[in-house]
């Protein structure tokens, strides 16, 4: 089983995927404050690749800035990228992302994908995810979605009595909740749920 | 005026030449001479390819027909001609395109069609007869949805435009047949300095087409036009552009449209040849339940920088939008998708997705997506993706284990990649424009 | 003289590891061949290989149509001369329609055999396909879509034996034709096959690992495959002993 590697709200990355084996890393961000962060991904060697989950949850007066560069330098390369965040309230999210691929690359994957929740009318989000691809033999997928609640959802938690409140802690929580199912440990699992439930501003 | 004189570079001299050589009232000189200033004062776009080696001083901004000199048929490329035989083009249709100044016989076909618009109240006329015949309705909208100081070459255009197209479709009136720039043809259309200006009022349809998938040879290096549009309450508009452009062209265009409440406007475009190019149609949905769509498929190939995109702007509630951007590159060339969605916080209920599809052929060609996505309301449902990859091997191996030879699984892939938006396009262009595929690939 | 496909000693390679070793196998026209072995064993690398996939390396060994050796050629002049494959998961290319792509492929067998031949265009070419479709009684609802795209896997099936009708190949390497279809379908398929190759006395080799279709297509052969060759052949008796057995003896 890969190793997954948990961080929780870094300011700054620079990681340097050279080895074979690389683990898997879970980021959570989950501060509501104005923050910068930034992430370097390059993928130097051949043959390495990795996966990376962000969940990102924050609320009132946030504004986060995220800037993350993707760089494939080197052949064989992937790298999976997928962004989930809920933003609660008047939560800002400025995201500049970009995909880079060197000239003369074979073999390259790289995905970025964005899923995003905006709780509140408030709440507002700002991305420019660029691909810069300088190689022809590459698989390339960005992806980009926001939305609300689910409507249907809400209504069918609300006929069970439950409260606005609480049905958007519960769906808060099966959003990120999923994307937890997988190969990491069950400790590790249990600590992000944890970890999650605590940053919701609810 | 000495007709041997064909002046360079851009003076009031020579915005109050074209002025009064069109004989418009003053205030349209007025409005070049403030676009004049505006342009001199603006900076180059600080994105996109390098426009370093153009040089303004060098263009003839206004040439009087009568002055106009022609290109010899021997002159004119081996590729452009090659081109025209490929794609059949007719004999008497060739020297136009090459700007050999053989006589085209649309003025006959112009004159039928004028007749049977006239009956419905329709205007479609020369931009110059819009301003002259239709100065009220002219004035309300000229300026209005692309204004001088949008950009430096918006500002160019409102300077020295000559040649386009005014038209304006009456209330209930739906044509059923599309209008063409190419019905009216005549050296000024394929002028460097278009400037288009469509209203279709409530309720009304109309489809119009400009360019052809036939090469047009100029030695013209600047072409800028500015295309502006209003669609009405309830109206749809429709706007579909092939052009194909020699491969010293820059080709920097500022198209807009601005959308109201319940209607529609649909761009489609298809981006040859050129050397640079330049090109974001934006749609403005400023009335609720307006729905905007672009379309659009580039080709890159050796020497071209290909910088397309789609601007959409979500204002008014219960707005939808749909962007679909396909581009290929080959031999080095490079192709760039530029664009924004922005969803503003009055823009309740509003639905976007934008698929951008790009298909790299070769190591040494480039592919770059730079998207932007402004989301300011919870309530909207926002979606965009992006691919970039080579053709599919997996899929070429396929139809070659059919029989069907590498080359032709090629072009048979690319037609495949293309085919959503070529199948909008009307028969005898999706025609041509399969048979430029071929010659693409060759 | 009689159309053969004769496999020799073949040995196929992927990333250094031996999927199919000293693989010898002969089909002749009109005959039916069935290989049967246990799931991944590597009998789809065989027919990828006979078909020339580029990643298949082989590494010794030949294969030969007639007198002539194919293991180099490209895999579109392999399809030229006329091997048909019927691919387990064939792929959707969505934007080709299925009458443009089939003309094509059709003009390109008929212009390989002879530089003259007439090619159909594209109306001749519909009238020739709904006509071909109703004599080897086959649904002509594919026709009008994109090749494979937003199908089922019964429908792909489907797709592939039309594919097959229409360029009447010489010898047709079926990968798992069976998987995926219920009984009526199944049958109608068979009936299909069948009729391809009466028409053109096809040489088939059937892969399965399930001898379902064995109600429906009387084979000449049957051959049990395994770790790269064929360890045991028979008739249909050794199939229904397979059933009854299972693969480990």
């Amino acid at each position: 089983m890969k190793n997954t590697i948990y961080i929780k709200n870094p300011d700054d990355l620079k990681l340097n995927f050279i080895k074979k084996n690389e683990a898997n890393f879970i980021i959570l961000i989950n501060e509501n404050i104005e923050n910068k962060y930034k992430y370097t991904l390059n993928l130097n060697k051949e043959n390495t690749s990795s996966k990376i989950l962000f969940l990102i949850i924050t609320g009132e007066n946030s504004k986060l800035d995220f800037n993350i560069f993707v760089n494939h330098f080197a052949s064989k390369t992937s790298l999976d990228l997928k962004f989930k965040t809920v933003l609660f309230k008047n939560a800002h999210l400025n995201f500049n992302g970009n995909i880079f691929v060197e000239k003369n690359l074979k073999k390259i994957k790289s995905s970025m994908i964005h899923q995003n929740l905006l709780e509140s009318k408030e709440s507002k989000i700002i991305s420019k995810p660029n691909l810069e691809i300088n190689s022809d033999e590459v698989e390339i997928n960005h992806g980009f979605a926001t939305g609300n609640f689910n409507k249907e959802e809400i209504y069918y938690l609300q006929s069970r009595n439950l409260s606005k409140k609480t049905i958007k802690k519960e769906l808060t929580k099966a959003f990120l909740f999923k994307e937890l199912e997988g190969k990491i440990s069950k400790e590790l699992k249990k600590q992000i749920k944890q970890d999650i439930i605590c940053s919701i501003p609810l | 005026m000495n007709k041997n004189i064909i002046k360079k570079g851009l003076t009031e001299k020579i915005i109050k030449e074209i002025s009064s050589f069109k004989e418009e009232p003053s205030w349209m000189l007025e409005f070049r001479l403030k676009s004049f200033e505006i342009f001199k004062s603006k900076p180059m776009p600080s994105f996109g390819p390098s426009l370093k080696d153009l040089d303004f001083d060098s263009i003839n901004y206004y040439i009087r027909p009568q002055d106009k000199t022609h290109t010899k048929w021997e002159d004119v490329p081996k590729n452009i001609k090659e081109t025209f035989d490929h794609l059949g083009v007719p004999e008497s249709e060739r020297g136009f395109l090459a700007g050999t100044g053989a006589q085209f016989e649309s003025e006959m076909v112009y004159h039928s069609l004028k007749e049977h618009l006239i009956d419905q109240g329709i205007i479609f006329e020369s931009i110059e007869n819009g301003l002259k015949n239709h100065e009220e309705l002219f004035k309300k909208y000229f300026g209005k949805i692309v204004p001088a100081s949008d950009n430096k070459f918006s500002a160019l255009n409102s300077a020295v435009w000559s040649g386009g197209s005014f038209i304006y479709i009456p209330k209930g009136i739906k044509l059923d047949m599309p209008l063409q720039a190419y019905f009216r043809m005549n050296s000024e259309n394929l002028g460097q300095f278009e400037r288009t200006l469509i209203i279709t009022d409530e309720d009304s349809f109309l489809h119009y087409i400009e360019g052809c998938t036939a090469p047009v040879y100029t030695t013209d290096s600047l072409h800028s036009a500015v295309v502006e549009i209003i669609a009405h309450e309830n109206s749809r508009m429709e706007y579909t552009t092939l052009q194909n452009w020699s491969k010293n062209v820059y080709n920097l265009v500022t198209k807009r449209a601005f959308v109201k409440k319940n209607a529609e406007m649909y761009w489609l475009d298809v981006n040859l040849g050129s050397k640079i190019t330049m090109k974001y149609p934006a749609i403005y949905l400023m009335g609720e339940k307006a729905k905007g769509e672009i379309q659009s498929l580039a080709f890159a190939e050796k020497g071209q920088n290909i910088d397309a995109g789609a601007k959409i702007f979500h204002i008014a509630k219960k707005t939808s939008s749909l962007v679909l951007s396909k581009s290929i590159s080959k031999n080095g060339g490079i192709s760039t998708y530029r664009g924004i969605t922005k969803i503003s916080e009055d823009a309740n209920f509003s639905k976007s997705k934008t698929t951008c599809d790009a298909l790299i052929l070769d190591n040494t060609s480039i592919s770059n997506t730079y998207p932007t996505n402004d989301i300011r309301t919870n309530s909207a449902n926002f979606e965009h993706e992006a691919k970039v990859s080579r053709i599919n091997d997996e899929k070429l191996h396929y139809l070659k284990s059919r029989g069907i030879n590498e080359k032709e699984a090629n072009t048979m892939m690319i037609n495949g990649f293309a085919d959503p938006i070529t199948k909008k396009l009307p028969m005898e262009y999706a025609v041509e424009l399969n048979r430029l595929i071929e010659l693409y690939l060759k | 003289m009689q159309n053969s496909l004769i496999i020799k000693d073949l040995c196929i390679e992927i990333e250094k590891k031996k999927i199919v070793e000293n693989f010898s196998l002969q089909i002749n026209e009109n005959e039916t061949h069935i290989l049967m072995g246990k799931n991944g064993s590597g009998k789809s690398t065989l027919i990828n290989a006979i078909m020339g996939k580029p990643e298949l390396k082989i590494k010794s060994g030949s294969i030969k149509l007639n007198s002539t050796d194919i293991s180099k050629l490209d895999t579109s002049k392999r399809a030229n001369l006329g091997i048909f494959t019927s691919f387990q998961n064939p792929v959707e290319v969505p934007g080709l329609s299925m009458r443009n792509f089939l003309r094509i492929a059709l003009n390109s067998k008929l212009l390989a055999e002879n530089k003259n031949a007439k090619t159909y265009s594209p109306l001749e070419f519909v009238e020739h396909i709904y006509k071909l479709a109703k004599e080897m009684n086959l649904d002509s609802d594919l026709i009008l879509r994109e090749l494979n795209t937003n199908m089922s896997g019964g429908e792909k099936k489907r797709s592939e034996i039309l594919q097959m009708a229409v360029l009447n190949p010489k010898f047709a390497l079926l990968d798992e034709i069976d998987s995926g279809l219920d009984i009526d379908a199944l049958k109608k398929i068979a009936n299909t096959i069948k009729k391809i190759q009466k028409k053109n006395k096809t040489g088939l080799l059937i892969i399965t690992h399930f001898p379902r279709i064995l109600k429906y297509i009387n084979p000449n052969f049957v051959h049990i495959y395994k770790d790269g060759k064929i360890i045991q052949s028979g008739d249909k008796k050794l199939a229904l002993k397979i059933e009854k057995e299972g693969y480990n003896e």
